[in-house]
């Protein structure tokens, strides 16, 4: 009894000492209150006590005012004083940056902190800010150097990507995609923003040559997502909305357009059509006949999980955006399936599986933009009616002898694609630190466009319609096999050396069928039922590439790194002895941070000064580039042979076995920073690329029977500073602000032509920009009190003045000049995160400046055109001897350089800020109702794309390569959920 | 948190706003119509009762078309529009000049130019009587659109200038109907005149015999149709001695026929080339040359006066010949003589000499050329219906 009263009294004290203490359980989430799974909360003195689970969770048993301390990688830490609560919420923040983040380099990986070349970063996360359109316009902005410009805005139309300035005058300037190992083709089109672990961009010489000669214009690799091991995860996002075109041109209605057509071309043959639409006192708006609002839609779902032994991830995403220009559309569908599993103790295995199956209609690209849709609708009079009273679609139209309307409705045109995107890997490590790996893969990809034009579209389309049907393969195959050896010696030297070798072979074929007057019914599906066939056409090419490669990596003490990078590339692509290209590199970095004297200090937590140097190539000069080819049949080879036509062949080129890479030789100095704790956290690079050996078609004397011939010739450098930074500004229980932005100077000179030439036909010019403008100078309207001068140029008061530069009495091109370039010097783009507690506001601009548009549209527009409409301003501006305009010419036919043509009239400046996205956004934490549906986190936002844009551009877009015949860019409202199981 | 829940929702309807809000499309404003290119009909191609079109570009369906006039301001039918042309019913009391107005939507164009619009009867169906009525008969014209009232006016060309014979109607189920007067004779031109309006209907032929004493003379010679023929004057002209005229050399010739229906011809030529010859030459200023007095000639007849005489080809004058003896039953006898044509000598003998017929002979027909000048003979002037 009495044993067991002292029991009871102890368990009763062991009680009371217990409820001195507190349960506490909590819950650890990242900024997006998702839950961390792997936390680790500790004593304020470093003792740790426990980490969270899979789902965040924790629980620790604590007294009232103990302080602990809650960190996770590459997040800011909190300190929490435990008072009175059990139950903990705890969300933190990234930190600015994270030096122990994995960062993908050509064949490996490696921890940011030791990087030694010009790597930028780019999280799934960030790609967010792009909901419409590809992955490769998600990296507007995203990563300094990179210069990435949406040229078309149309459904499933792609941007384009330009790191460190444009280097080729014809090899193209796109960087190497590599997508989980793979070469794309392309840009990132195909591939799934949602499917996105990461994006590295290689953008200096030591980090690029890894890949040889495609590595010149820099590289992007791309890693989609894997699981995890642990509990599987379900994400499924959903959002959706509507896109509104922007910047339509305000153009004149029929009333203004039949006084201003009467007014200068006094016998102007107007239709019966046109003459009762105006009594009626209508006025066809063809920018808003062809187009509406656009719709979106993009679902996502991603599953992952895995074991110890196996991961996983399938995601399966479909995309539906219905174009502002009417029954135009992109639908895109996207399976992935990533595996990798641990086989067993020495061997690890894995895939990477992605088909892609996609859908565009309708976008009428005319190979002369004057006969696409858009243009159309801009040139098309007003006084025009849709359709006839019949009916019928009205067809008398000025310029392109097409409909827009018609256009919109009738044509058929789809471009279809399927392609499938593999690899196996296997992987054996037979001795620690050894790794070898056999990674094969390859892309299958068909595609086909099949296009009808219903001779109903217009008078530019042939009255029997007219389809194509064009059929494309292209097949892709490689090996890359790789030795990886890590050791170390004394823990103080560690050394990674890669060994590898790989083959790769392209082939691509396609075929063209033509036809004309056949079934509008059936259309490109009955070809034989054509009346007329031809031109019919196919073609075939292949080429290889056989590579080895290496790289070594040496880390003295995580203080100093050095990096040495070597590839041999042999491409089919050249002339034999012209094959094989050497390109090496190396770099060095200085983690200044990690020296003893920095100890003390407490500004910096990070600094590292970073150096390289290497090579580059780019092999992008199309097939047989170097050989002679002949070309068979067609009106320039046929001939008359017995009163007969005769298959012919003809040599169209010469040859030039002397050809060879683009080479690309780079110097880059950088420093990375992270201060205060790694709140603030930037890099800063310079960078000097020397890009010889251009491709370029040099003429040749006529006697030599070829107009010119491929040739390597000159230089072209390229130099810069880029600048990213990223701080917490803000960073409290409940509140953070964010900030995050780059800024990105390209300076680009062309060094030296052929043949001691400063200039090439005045477009190119040594000591010049590479798209340097050289036109007439526009000098403002000749006015009344100029009568005299103006007729010594043949011109009248009311024509545009040109200057005369050389005066010598004539305007020839003699009188041209400089007028500045057609690509940014600058550009970049800033962020800035809010957030209090779910509640979180992005807003994302982007931007760039320091150069000049040629607005074609304006050509069009501003002056008077015998071919279509003009604009609201040029009506109510033109100059007449009562209203002395300065700026716009009289409406008088045969005014010299009326339309600007040849001159800088309609050269606008291109500096633009735009906010991007602006997305307010409410994350349901996990603890909320979600657990409910056994969610661990649920964020609902409204999101609206291309929100403003501050330009004096006038035109359709700043950011559109085609100012004639653009696809709007559109203001897109978007709102979506993003669940997670 | 209040204000941030203010916040959100504010940035919610302004997401909505932005997003929904769509340019109203500015109300039509209709505008008087736009013509262009406008031609209006002759007025020939005008007829009252009738359409008729008017071309140009950007007439419409439904526009109203107004004709005005200095007294009135009327609306047409409109039957068809096209995008080249407007089509329309002239009224039927239409005839003028009017100008044209194009209303839609109650506003109005007014075209430029006029539209022309004839004075005319409109018959339907018109039936002319076949062949030829005899004098004093009864001529029915059938149709459709006579009217009381309505007079119908003879004239022919070898009617005196001026002459109009003018002849009440009765209307009939099939048109109307007419009493040749006695005074109409060979083919004449039918005229329908209804006050301001006149329409020629065609012509009829009123048939006349060998003998009668019409136009000024006696009928002498008619052809088969019975229509058409010769009046010979009831004298002679001149002295029973006249020359024909100056004996020219063969440049002098004017290549008159001798053929029937050539007489006319053959005076209008001769009486050119004399006044002519009378320039330069003051021989004849004294004496007038036979076809000229016969080119001179006006005869009185009642009201009437006729005055296209001319002298007779040689064939014309043996026509006459073979009838003189009927001519003195008329009192219109050719005394014996021989007598000018004016048909000149044959080849190189046409400048000096020129044709005559014997009529002294009581049957035989004896014709020859003889010297236009030295010859003295006698002149007969003839007229043709």
């Amino acid at each position: 009894m009495y044993k067991q009263l002292t029991m009871l009294v102890l368990a009763l004290l062991f009680s009371a000492a217990i409820w001195a203490q507190n349960r506490i359980s909590g819950l650890v989430t990242d900024a997006s209150l998702l839950p961390l799974a792997g936390a680790t909360i500790s004593l304020k003195n470093g003792q740790a006590l426990t980490t969270t689970d899979s789902s965040g969770r924790f629980s620790v048993t604590l007294n009232r005012g103990e302080v602990i301390q809650v960190s996770y990688t590459g997040m800011i830490s909190r300190t929490i004083t435990i008072a009175a609560e059990t139950s903990l919420s705890i969300a933190l923040q990234p930190s600015a940056v994270n030096l122990d983040d994995v960062v993908v380099v050509g064949y490996g990986a490696t921890k940011k902190s030791d990087l030694t070349g010009s790597v930028a970063t780019i999280k799934a996360d960030e790609l967010k800010n792009a909901k419409v359109g590809t992955a490769t316009s998600a990296l507007q902005g995203l990563a300094a150097g990179v210069f990435v410009t949406t040229g078309s805005v149309k459904p499933g139309g792609d941007a384009s990507v330009v790191i460190r300035g444009s280097g080729s005058l014809r090899a193209g300037n796109s960087p190497l995609y590599v997508v989980d190992g793979i070469p794309v083709e392309g840009g990132l089109q195909d591939l799934s923003p949602g499917d996105i672990q990461s994006i590295e961009v290689l953008k200096d010489a030591s980090s690029a040559a890894i890949y040889g000669s495609r590595g010149s214009n820099g590289v992007i690799l791309v890693t989609t997502r894997q699981g995890s091991k642990g509990k599987s995860r379900i994400t499924l996002n959903l959002n959706g909305g509507f896109q509104k075109m922007m910047n339509k041109q305000k153009l004149m209605n029929a009333q203004q357009y039949y006084q201003l057509a009467s007014r200068a071309i006094p016998d102007y043959s107007w239709t019966s059509e046109e003459l009762r639409y105006l009594s009626r006192g209508l006025s066809t708006d063809w920018q808003d006949a062809i187009t509406q609002d656009g719709k979106y839609s993009n679902y996502n779902l991603g599953i992952s999980g895995g074991s110890e032994t196996v991961k996983h991830f399938l995601g399966a995403d479909f995309y539906d955006q219905q174009g502002t220009i009417k029954n135009s559309s992109f639908r895109k569908l996207t399976l992935r399936y990533n595996m990798d599993a641990q086989t067993n103790s020495w061997l690890k295995t894995g895939l990477r599986f992605n088909i892609i199956e996609s859908a565009l209609k309708n976008i009428n690209e005319e190979d002369d933009s004057g006969y696409g849709t858009m243009f159309s609708a801009i040139s098309s009079q007003p006084t025009a009616p849709v359709y006839l009273d019949n009916g019928d679609y009205f067809d008398g139209f000025l310029n392109t002898k097409a409909n827009p309307v018609a256009i919109v409705d009738l044509l058929d045109k789809v471009t279809k694609k399927s392609r499938a995107v593999g690899s196996v890997y296997f992987e054996i490590e037979p001795v620690k630190g050894l790794k070898i790996r056999s990674d094969n893969g390859g892309e299958l990809e068909f595609f086909n466009v099949n296009s009808y034009e219903d001779g109903r579209m217009g008078q530019h389309y042939p009255d029997g319609g007219h389809a194509v049907k064009f059929n494309g393969k292209k097949r892709y195959m490689q090996s890359e096999n790789t030795a990886t050896y890590m050791f170390d010696v004394n823990s103080i030297h560690r050394f990674t050396i890669l060994g590898g070798f790989s083959a790769s072979k392209y082939t691509y074929e396609s075929t063209t069928a033509d036809s004309k007057n056949l079934s509008p019914v059936l259309g490109y599906d009955n070809l034989g039922g054509a009346q007329n066939h031809g031109p019919n056409g196919s073609y075939a090419s292949a080429s290889t590439l056989t590579s080895f490669y290496g790289r070594l990596n040496y880390n003295l003490d995580d203080r100093y790194l050095f990096t040495v990078t070597m590839r041999q590339d042999g491409s089919s692509r050249f002339a034999p002895g012209k094959q094989w290209g050497f390109f090496p590199s190396a770099a060095i970095a200085w983690r200044i941070s990690k020296e003893a004297f920095m100890e003390e200090q407490d500004l910096f937590s990070e600094l590292k000064l970073r150096a390289s140097i290497g090579r580059l190539g780019n092999q992008n000069i199309g097939d047989y580039a170097y050989a002679a080819t002949i070309s068979q049949g067609g009106e320039w080879s046929d001939y008359v042979f017995g009163g007969n036509l005769a298959t012919g062949s003809v040599q169209n080129t010469i040859s030039n076995p002397n050809l060879t890479w683009e080479k690309a030789n780079q110097l880059d100095l950088g420093l990375d920073f992270g201060m205060l704790k790694n709140r603030i956290a930037g890099t800063i690079d310079v960078y000097y690329k020397k890009t010889t050996d251009l491709l370029w078609l040099v003429p040749l004397p006529t006697e030599s029977g070829f107009d010119n011939s491929l040739t390597n010739i000159g230089q072209i450098n390229n130099k810069g500073i880029e600048f990213s930074l990223t701080t917490i500004n803000i960073n409290t229980k409940h509140f953070s602000w964010r900030t995050s932005g780059n800024f990105s100077f390209n300076d680009n000179k062309i060094a030296e032509l052929y043949n001691g030439k400063t200039d090439v036909n005045k477009a190119l010019f040594v000591g010049r920009h590479m798209s340097t403008y050289y036109t007439l100078q526009a000098d403002g309207i000749w006015q009344a009190d100029e009568l005299a001068k103006a007729a010594v140029y043949n011109a009248q008061p009311g024509d545009r003045k040109v200057k005369d530069l050389n005066n010598d009495g004539v305007i020839n091109g003699d009188d041209r000049a400089f007028s500045g370039i057609s690509v940014p010097k600058y550009y970049g783009s800033f962020t800035n995160t809010f957030r209090y507690k779910g509640v979180e506001l992005i807003a994302f601009f982007t931007y760039a400046g320091g150069h000049l548009i040629n607005n074609s549209l304006n050509r069009y527009l501003n002056s008077f055109n015998t071919w279509g409409n003009m604009s609201e301003e040029y009506y109510n501006g033109y100059w007449t001897p009562a209203r002395p305009s300065n700026r716009y010419p009289a409406p008088r036919i045969g005014s010299p350089y009326s339309n600007g043509d040849g001159t800088n009239a309609n050269f606008q400046k291109g500096d633009y800020l735009r906010l991007r996205n602006i997305e307010l956004a409410y994350q349901f934490p996990a603890s909320s109702f979600v657990r409910k549906i056994s969610s661990s986190g649920m964020r609902v936002y409204a999101s609206v794309q291309n929100a403003v844009t501050w330009t004096r551009f006038t035109g359709f877009d700043v950011e559109s390569s085609d100012n004639t015949n653009p696809y709007p860019n559109a203001r897109s409202f978007i709102a979506g959920l993003s669940i997670n199981f | 948190m209040r204000m941030l829940s203010y916040c959100g929702l504010l940035y919610c309807c302004l997401f909505f706003l932005w997003g929904c809000q769509k340019d109203d499309a500015p109300t039509p404003v209709p505008i008087a119509p736009i013509l262009k290119e406008i031609v209006f009909p002759g007025i020939n191609d005008v007829m009252p009762g009738r359409e008729a079109s008017i071309r140009g570009k950007g007439f419409d369906q439904g526009d109203r078309l107004f004709l005005e006039n200095e007294t009135a301001m009327t609306e047409v039918q409109v039957t068809s529009v096209n995008n080249q042309e407007i089509r329309f019913l002239v009224p039927e009391e239409a005839g003028g000049a009017y100008t044209v107005t194009v209303e839609r939507h109650e506003l109005q164009t007014t075209l430029d130019g006029e539209l022309l619009v004839p004075l005319v009867v409109v018959i339907d169906d018109l039936v002319m009587p076949a062949g030829t009525s005899p004098a004093g008969s009864v001529i029915a014209i059938g149709g459709a659109g006579f009217q009381q009232g309505d007079e119908i006016q003879l004239t022919a060309p070898f009617y005196p200038a001026g002459k109009i014979i003018s002849v009440p109607v009765t209307l009939t189920d099939n048109g109307m109907e007419f009493l040749l007067p006695t005074a109409a004779y060979g083919q004449n031109t039918v005229t329908i005149v209804r006050g301001q309006r006149r329409s020629t209907l065609g012509t009829i032929g009123i048939e006349v015999t060998v003998g009668a004493e019409i136009g000024g003379g006696i009928v002498y010679y008619v052809e088969s149709n019975k229509i058409h023929g010769y009046i010979v004057h009831k004298e002679n002209l001149g002295t029973a001695t006249e020359s024909f005229g100056p004996g020219l050399a063969l440049s002098g010739a004017v290549g008159t026929s001798r053929s029937m229906g050539s007489g006319k011809s053959n005076t209008a030529k001769l009486v050119t080339k004399m006044a002519a010859f009378r320039q330069n030459n003051n021989s004849w200023n004294t004496k007038k040359a036979a076809f000229e007095l016969c080119d001179e000639l006006t005869v009185g007849a009642g009201n009437d006066s006729y005055a296209d005489w001319f002298l007779p080809s040689q064939e014309e004058l043996i026509e006459l010949f073979k009838v003189k003896d009927m001519l003195w039953s008329k009192g219109a006898g050719l005394p014996a003589n021989n007598y000018w044509s004016s048909s000149e000598g044959d080849g190189d003998a046409a400048g000096w000499s020129a044709f005559y017929v014997n009529f002294y002979e009581p049957v035989n027909i004896v014709s020859g050329f003889v010297d236009k000048e030295g010859w003295k003979i006698g002149i007969r002037p003839v007229r043709y219906f």
